[in-house]
């Protein structure tokens, strides 16, 4: 995708580097590409290819000979060298000293490769690393200075050969290689719930011994943050060009702005060594949504753990579903399908956003490595929160869907965690934000209704609560925008447990405008992009109240702001896919306003853009099920206003692709009761269709088989609302199919089941409010009223015959 | 001697004749696959190294007639190009008649021990031809000649340090573009 004007502009400007040679290449790029961060990132990327190069050349710009290793190493006798390379040599090493005898591999680094700051965390670390035991790591033993000042770690000697070449040597199999993968996340897996981040996952990094077993080498020490090569300088403390060092196509992107390395940045390493390991079959679509998910620019889009993604990789291996959510519906979904019944039925809808923040994890718990050094009773806290929060609960949120004991025992685990740290007398203002926002997160997880939640509707109020006090707290001492935005975070969730759980408008209306308050707070200056996608995502929220509570002007007004709003972002921020997406919800959401108040002729279009752009970024990113949602709630009710215009022929399309999108969402999330349930409705939508254009036999046959598998659906603690729901259309198609015995048969077997559901007190308003028209039908049945005198089923209730 | 030389022919070629060009190359091409074939032959894993073996069968051919070291030069860039041919022709063969990609992998012995997948390297390699021909023919120079920058700049005419840094530049590309392939190139 490379555009090759800009390729050129980059190269000029990579060489004019290279002859200016400037003391501070990163402050002369920025100076020259000020403003233009493609040019900039390109230079990078070649940058960092130049640097990758002269490392796996051993430095063919300025060849820094090798001191001659001293004859030992603490306990160890250096023997021959077994690789060279840029950052130094490898030794085989024979202890001869004490209890025991083995062979080791010891690496020396060249004096001077290794930033201060490196050598410094290896020795914070080495204890650690030292305790990390998996059969899957190459163990690290020791490590320290020679007498020169050159950093060595002495460790495990592998006997074996690189990923790569071992696959081409033995041909392996594609059985072979997933399972060589799967071993690697093994390893990066059981780092990770110790806290250990490898930082430069590569194919020469995976060793494979004679026997198949995948040993990691080089972990916590891969790479040297800076080189003392030309043309490059050496690094300011902390400065971007660590992030040269890294392996081209095997660094994640975030490390180019010069990040620490987290989870993420692993897991990025290990899609991109899976596109390669796998390479033959990359056009395959699940693995390639595989890879593209691991591999995502933005860390928090990526697999919340490795285990996850190893989880996708087997799935896809066994030739199962590859799911990567999969956790039962919340709540809030019954009042979801409800609605959108109503919107494709009446072809008017309310809707909500059902979707996800399929947020990956917070980058709070990521903080973690960085924490340690400067507070221990912080780093235990926030570790085992992390490791539980990162690992565990992620876990089992994705196995155990509806396993109630099992979710209420994470939520209390990760609950125990949070108050250790939230009851500690510390006054560190970072530790404070970061429980406040372990909170948020942790309430996220238990109730949110825009995700998968647990259903704990209660305690995620509660967590927000305390959260929302620790901000306050913090907020008095002295604001700050992380605080504006947390709380802000804070006031959204509540509106929508408000709105959703305990219908209660005023409270909702309450926090979604204490939410703005927060927002406007951060000052003018200081409102950067993390600022604008939380006012625009507040502003979504605040679209979904609306659309909730059928406040159609107000949200024709707040579509029309959020899109201006979109409008006044940067350049490349507008371009981003975050800003595309608020964009389509704000059609979404216009079209679906337009169409309740019956402007159908402008609906149908807004509803068509909003469709085709959730189409157009799901062809980007494969399978995304928050935009297949998307892609099904936009093109089914945008099939519906069109059809309400006598537009069907030039709609149907829509219908088609909403039925596409969803039937590839209910095989997904194949545990996910919420996409059969949505599947279920475009079905009846479809079924609809077919009796628009007078194709009554396969519309009949059509809305008999959804009857026919919801029945076989059932079973004791099903309300029944959904069968008699499906048998009322049924009812209505054969009605209009002049087949007064189905029609009877149908309205009277719906009216039997809504009227057991309301007798247990589990009819929603929604359905009831049909009651009256179906019980009106059932009679007229009765009567022996010829069909083309049948009434509506619903009949308008003074309120809704306002006109808006 | 009813053929003209190779200097005669060199003469002509960079005079614009393209017949020149084309004997020249028709000379060059038995020699060239023949070491393309000793190299895969003797190779089990399908790498090819060819830096040294292309100096010397350009030395073996010009050494009767006398070549000044520019002519040297252009006999070896136009050998590094022939020879990449032959290379590209004889990896998509082998991809061809194989079921499972099977991978032919040049190493190049320019510096330290690179290997690079040929089809990939010569598909990045048009790529690079469209931003910047003058470096896709470097690295062609380079990587498939073996010839040493003194030789790059007296073929060019950039100075040492022009062809140094040209050079890095290219190579940086290459890296990026091979560590990022365009997909279903």
């Amino acid at each position: 995708m490379t555009d090759p004007e800009l390729d050129r502009e980059a190269i000029t400007l990579f060489e004019e580097l290279l002859e200016t040679d400037p003391a501070d290449p990163d402050a002369w790029l920025n100076e020259r590409t000020a403003g233009r961060d493609t040019l900039r990132a390109r230079v990078q990327a070649l940058r960092s290819a130049d640097l990758a190069a002269t490392l796996a050349t051993g430095g063919a710009l300025n060849h820094v000979t090798d001191a001659p290793p001293p004859e030992r190493l603490g306990a160890y006798r250096i023997g021959e060298r077994i690789g060279a390379g840029g950052m130094g040599s490898v030794y085989l090493a024979t202890r001869d000293r004490g209890d025991f005898e083995h062979t080791a591999a010891i690496k020396i680094i060249k004096p001077g490769l290794l930033s201060e700051r490196l050598v410094d965390r290896f020795r914070r670390e080495r204890q650690i690393l030292a305790q990390l035991r998996h059969p899957n790591i190459a163990q690290l033993f020791d490590g320290g200075e020679t007498d020169d000042g050159s950093p060595y770690f002495i460790m495990e000697y592998v006997d074996g050969l690189p990923l790569l070449r071992w696959a081409e040597s033995v041909e392996a199999s594609r059985e072979q290689r997933i399972d060589m993968l799967l071993q690697a996340c093994a390893a990066v897996a059981f780092a990770h719930a110790n806290l250990i981040v490898h930082r430069d996952i590569t194919p020469s990094n995976v060793m494979v011994t004679p026997e198949g077993v995948v040993k990691l080498i080089d972990f916590g020490i891969a790479r040297p943050t800076g080189l003392n090569l030309p043309p490059i300088n050496p690094p300011s403390e902390g400065g971007s060009l660590q992030t040269l060092s890294l392996t081209p196509g095997y660094a994640a992107p975030e490390r180019m702005t010069g990040a620490e390395p987290t989870t993420a940045t692993d897991i990025f390493s290990l899609g991109k060594l899976a596109a390669r390991l796998l390479e033959d079959d990359v056009n395959n679509p699940e693995l390639a949504a595989i890879i593209a998910r691991a591999t995502r620019p933005n860390p928090e889009d990526r697999y919340g753990s490795v285990d996850r993604f190893a989880q996708d990789l087997r799935a896809w291996r066994d030739q199962r579903p590859v799911s990567s959510f999969s956790g039962g519906p919340g709540y809030a979904f019954r009042k979801f399908v409800a609605r959108h019944k109503k919107t494709t039925f009446f072809s008017s809808a309310a809707v909500v956003l059902l979707i996800a923040a399929f947020a990956g994890t917070t980058v709070a718990y990521f903080a973690a490595e960085r924490a340690r050094a400067e507070e221990a009773q912080r780093f235990q806290d926030v570790r085992n929160l992390a490791n539980y929060l990162l690992f565990d609960l992620n876990d089992q949120l994705r196995k155990v869907p509806g396993n109630t004991s099992a979710r209420a025992d994470l939520a209390a685990r990760a609950q125990t965690y949070l108050d250790t740290l939230a009851a500690s007398k510390n006054t560190n203002r970072d530790l404070r934000l970061e429980t406040a926002n372990g909170l948020i997160r942790l309430a996220e997880i238990q109730g949110s209704p825009v995700e998968r939640n647990l259903g704990l509707g209660t305690d995620a109020k509660t967590n927000l609560v305390r959260a929302e006090a620790i901000l306050g707290d913090l907020h008095k001492e002295s604001d700050s925008p992380q605080i504006a935005l947390a709380e802000s975070r804070i006031d959204a969730t509540l509106g929508l447990i408000a709105i959703y759980r305990d219908n209660d408008a005023e409270t909702s209306l309450d926090r979604f405008a204490r939410g703005q308050a927060a927002l406007d707070r951060v000052a003018d200056g200081q409102r950067d992009a993390k600022w604008r996608q939380a006012q625009a995502e507040l502003t979504r929220n605040v679209m979904d109240r609306q659309s909730y509570n059928e406040e159609y002007d107000d949200l024709l007004a707040a579509a029309d702001a959020q899109e201006a709003f979109l409008d006044s972002w940067p350049d490349d921020e507008r371009a981003s896919q975050i800003a595309r997406l608020e964009r389509a919800y704000a059609w979404y959401y216009r079209g679906s306003a337009q169409s309740l108040i019956e402007r159908e002729a402008e609906a149908y279009p807004e509803l068509r853009k909003a469709h085709d752009a959730f189409k157009t970024m799901e062809a980007e990113t494969p399978n995304d099920t928050q935009l297949l949602y998307m892609i099904g709630w936009s093109g089914a009710e945008g099939y519906a206003a069109a059809a309400r215009i006598g537009k069907v022929d030039e709609s149907a399309d829509l219908l088609f692709s909403a039925r596409d999108a969803v039937k590839r969402l209910a095989a997904i999330e194949d545990r996910d009761e919420s996409a059969k349930i949505m599947l279920i409705t475009i079905e009846e939508t479809y079924a609809q269709h077919l009796a628009d254009i007078g194709d009554y036999p396969a519309a009949i046959e059509a809305q008999k088989h959804l009857v026919d598998i919801q029945i076989a659906d059932m079973d004791e603690t099903s309300a029944g609302t959904d069968v008699g729901w499906s048998e009322m259309i049924l009812g209505g198609i054969a009605a209009s199919a002049q087949d007064r015995k189905l029609a009877c048969d149908s309205w009277t077997s719906a009216l039997t089941r809504f009227n057991q559901a309301q007798a247990n007190e589990r009819l929603s308003a929604f359905h009831a409010s049909f009651l009256s028209g179906l019980r009106a039908n059932v009679e007229r049945c009765r009567r022996g009223v010829p069909v083309t005198e049948f009434g509506p089923l619903r009949l308008p209730d003074p309120e809704e015959s306002e006109d808006p | 001697m009813s053929d003209p030389n190779t200097a005669q022919l060199l003469a002509e070629w960079r005079g614009g004749a393209l017949d020149a060009r084309n004997a020249l190359i028709a000379r060059l091409h038995p020699e060239l696959t023949a070491i393309a074939a000793a190299r895969l032959r003797a190779d089990r894993n399908s790498s090819l190294s060819t830096g040294d073996l292309i100096n010397e069968a350009v030395i073996k051919l010009v050494a009767t007639d006398g070549l000044s070291l520019a002519d040297r030069g252009h006999m070896l860039a136009l050998a590094s190009r022939v020879m990449r041919n032959i290379l590209v022709d004889h990896a998509r063969a082998r991809n061809s008649d194989k079921r499972r990609h099977h991978k032919v992998e040049l190493t190049t012995e320019v510096e330290g021990n690179l290997r690079f997948d040929l089809i990939a390297l010569d598909s990045a390699l048009l790529r690079l031809k469209v931003v910047d021909a003058q470096l896709a023919e470097l690295v062609e120079m380079r990587y498939f000649g073996g010839m040493t920058v003194e030789d790059i700049a007296a073929v060019t005419g950039m100075s040492e340090p022009t062809v140094k840094r040209r050079w890095v530049v290219a190579r940086s590309w290459l890296l990026d573009a091979l560590n990022n392939p365009i997909e279903n190139d």
